[in-house]
């Protein structure tokens, strides 16, 4: 009976502590801007919001004929566009040994231009041209996993007009609003890193020609790309009208869960078979990712046929919950087994064990916006022999069609050190270097519908 | 048995009170969610920095509740136009044209550093997210309004205290949205709505941020945006929509 009585009294008890339940409706009164602890907003906040309720407009019925189309370029437009940039630099520091300061004055043009034509919403032809000064040197063996930053300087080599550069040359098709392609010289980049980036097989597409078919299937986001690029994969020139010069790459992504997760693989006659996996998910307002690669060479008698693994895994966090991210970063760690074989054109037969390790830091900022202000910072270190790359910028665009940067460079580590092997200034080959630069811009377009 | 019956006793309120709770934020999800067809609109987003002047962004939003599938894409200002975000499954993707990369993000974030989440334009989850501890009638200007103050039951909702003003055809006018500590984070005021088929989308919203503003003349100006939803419909969309696909093809 007791415990009865006891069990009314906690029920009752229970009862009273949802007494101001959701369907309870006598006034517990708070007042409008309090928050649930007993904070209160300003006045002048509450007054104005209150206000807006005394004559609002009566709830209407959307008128039926109205929609937006999701084919946004659904009729003949055809764009024209132009860019051209004018810079001064001089750069100035020490040189490798630091026994006297090198100074150089550099001047560059670049003139890019082009057309965007969308006949109707399943076909569009786009077209990017380049001319440059000094004209560039075309280096594929530029490209590496290791440093993003490698063409940072223009080669001073070669001071003279290019030809005209075709950045991007392409035509776009969807098929039935199920399948999209893309025909032509294009920019892809595939990999989860943003400062060391092996996962990235196709960044030779730039300069070649390729077909990219991308679909959905089943929930899976499916690209399949083929590229031909005879420079990059080294073809012979007896090959190069063989299908088996052509590179194919195809990429498989999906979500699962929290996760997100791909898998993509390439292969070449010349460099081999390449093979990517990657999960990817968002913690604590945090980009999180892990990434796997492994590579073979073509078989060659009497070299060793390793499989090569290389692994990256990052995380890239905005700091600041305003309007402004006051800090913006990207911190990667990344082992490779590829020895000194740093280029993505070359596939190296022999796995040189676990002990290449690097870490890489990238930072930008917006907290100086509001004076067109912006700087970002960089660092990237190589574990295994100690060298390594600083570099801190900032570049401030007040100045209506002007950019004026500040750059300095600090190369470190023994003089085989990877980073100092690959340092930016081809030129100088500054280990501290200061470079004050000043680019003058023009934009314009004209769209014709 | 006479344990089994206390237990009943002692848990039975707070279940029904949980189920009515839930009911009752279910009753408010569904005059703003799609889940028999897709629904697309035009979102206009004015963003007032006090001192700064206003900045403008114009999306297209694109939504399938079924599938808590939905897609924005930026069209306005020209530096912009061609960013997307497309939520697939749990992730929210955001495509940037210019370095043609998709990138993780989160739907709590400010959308294109307004004072609007990425949440503001997603179906309403209220049901899932929250659980009603309290409620109260209360006049709003012209409109009598029940209170309800939320407190979230997941982790990764967006504002974990939150305090909603709804009138009698379950439309939410008002919300306030706290930090776990109580502290106010915004106010959003939705005077009107606009009837599409049988449920309803807002004509305006009016953002206030608590947190972020100015001293001018002598006086704290909030930050504040004012989204204008223009153009809403129930048309199918074509699957592609919801696909990476799709920013990649629209893409300037």
């Amino acid at each position: 009976m007791t415990r009865l009585f006891l069990a009314f009294l906690i029920f009752l008890t229970a009862v009273a502590s949802f007494g101001q339940s959701a369907a309870s409706t006598p006034g517990a009164g708070s007042a409008s801007g309090t928050s649930p602890s007993g904070g209160s907003s300003s006045a002048s906040t509450s007054s104005s919001i209150e206000g807006l309720f005394q004559d609002p407009a009566p709830d209407k019925t959307a008128p039926s004929n109205q929609r937006i189309n999701p084919n946004l370029y659904n009729g003949n437009t055809m764009t024209f566009f132009e860019n051209v940039n004018a810079s001064g630099y001089y750069v100035t520091g020490w040189d490798k040994y630091y026994q006297y300061p090198v100074g150089t004055p550099y001047n560059a043009i670049d003139f890019s231009f082009g057309s965007d034509v969308r006949v109707d919403p399943t076909i569009r032809a786009y077209a990017q041209f380049d001319i440059q000064y000094p004209s560039p040197i075309v280096n594929p063996n530029a490209t590496s996993a290791y440093n993003p930053y490698l063409n940072l300087l223009p080669a001073q080599g070669n001071l003279s007009f290019s030809n005209v550069i075709i950045q991007q040359m392409f035509l776009d098709y969807t098929l039935y609003n199920q399948v999209f392609f893309r025909l032509g010289r294009q920019t892809e980049v595939w990999g989860q890193g943003r400062i060391f980036n092996p996962g990235n097989f196709v960044n030779d597409i730039a300069d070649g020609v390729a077909v990219k078919m991308t679909t959905n299937l089943w929930g899976l986001n499916v690209t399949a790309i083929g590229i031909k690029n005879d420079g990059f994969y080294n073809v012979a020139s007896s090959d190069t009208a063989s299908a088996s010069s052509v590179a194919a790459a195809a990429k498989v992504e999906s979500s699962l869960g929290p996760l997100n997760w791909g898998v993509s693989g390439f292969y070449q006659r010349n460099l081999g078979y390449k093979a990517e996996g990657y999960v990817k998910t968002s913690a604590i307002g945090s980009d999180l990712f892990l990434e796997g690669v492994v590579e073979q060479a073509p078989f060659q008698a009497g070299l060793p046929d390793d499989w090569i693994p290389s692994a990256v895994s990052g995380l890239y966090h905005e700091f600041g919950d305003g309007t402004t991210k006051w800090l913006k970063l990207e911190a990667e760690y990344f082992f490779s087994g590829r020895g000194t074989s740093e280029s993505f054109s070359v596939t190296p037969t022999q796995f040189y064990g676990w002990n290449d390790q690097s870490v890489g830091l990238a930072m930008t900022s917006d907290a100086f916006n509001f004076m067109g202000t912006s700087p970002s910072f960089s660092w990237l270190h190589a574990l295994k022999d100690g060298s390594g790359q600083v570099i801190l910028g900032i570049t401030n665009t007040t100045i209506p069609h002007v950019a004026l940067s500040v750059v300095s460079v600090y190369i470190y580590g023994p003089d085989n050190g990877r980073y100092v092997l690959e340092n930016p200034d081809t030129t100088e080959y500054r280990r501290l270097s200061f470079t004050f630069k000043a680019t003058f811009n023009l934009s314009s377009q004209f769209t014709h519908s | 048995m006479k344990t089994a019956f206390l237990i009943f006793l002692v848990l039975a309120p707070g279940v029904l009170f949980a189920q009515n709770s839930k009911n009752i934020l279910a009753k408010i999800d569904a005059q703003v969610t799609f889940m028999n067809s897709d629904y697309s609109a035009q979102v206009d987003i004015v963003q007032d920095k006090p001192d700064e002047g206003q900045s403008f962004t114009r999306v297209d939003l694109f939504r399938r509740d079924k599938d808590s599938e939905y897609l924005m894409l930026v069209l306005k200002p020209d530096s912009d136009k061609g960013k997307g975000y497309l939520k697939i499954g749990n992730n929210l993707w955001l495509y940037d044209p210019v370095a043609h990369r998709f990138t993780v993000t989160s739907a709590k974030d400010r959308f294109q550093n307004s004072n609007a989440r990425n949440s503001d334009f997603t179906r309403s989850s209220l049901a899932e997210d929250y659980r009603i501890v309290r409620s109260y009638p209360e006049k709003l200007g012209v409109f009598d309004t029940t209170v309800y103050e939320l407190e979230a039951i997941r982790d990764d909702v967006t504002f974990p205290r939150t305090k909603l003003w709804v009138t009698p055809d379950n439309l939410v006018r008002m919300t306030k949205d706290y930090s776990l500590s109580g502290q106010l984070l915004r106010i959003t005021a939705i005077p009107t709505y606009q009837r599409v088929g049988n449920r309803y989308v807002p004509v305006k919203m009016l953002i206030i941020d608590e947190l972020r503003g100015k001293m001018v003349d002598g006086r704290f100006e909030h930050e504040k945006t004012q989204i204008t939803i223009s153009k809403p419909s129930l048309a199918p969309l074509p699957d592609i929509v919801f696909t990476r696909t799709y920013l990649e093809k629209m893409a300037p």
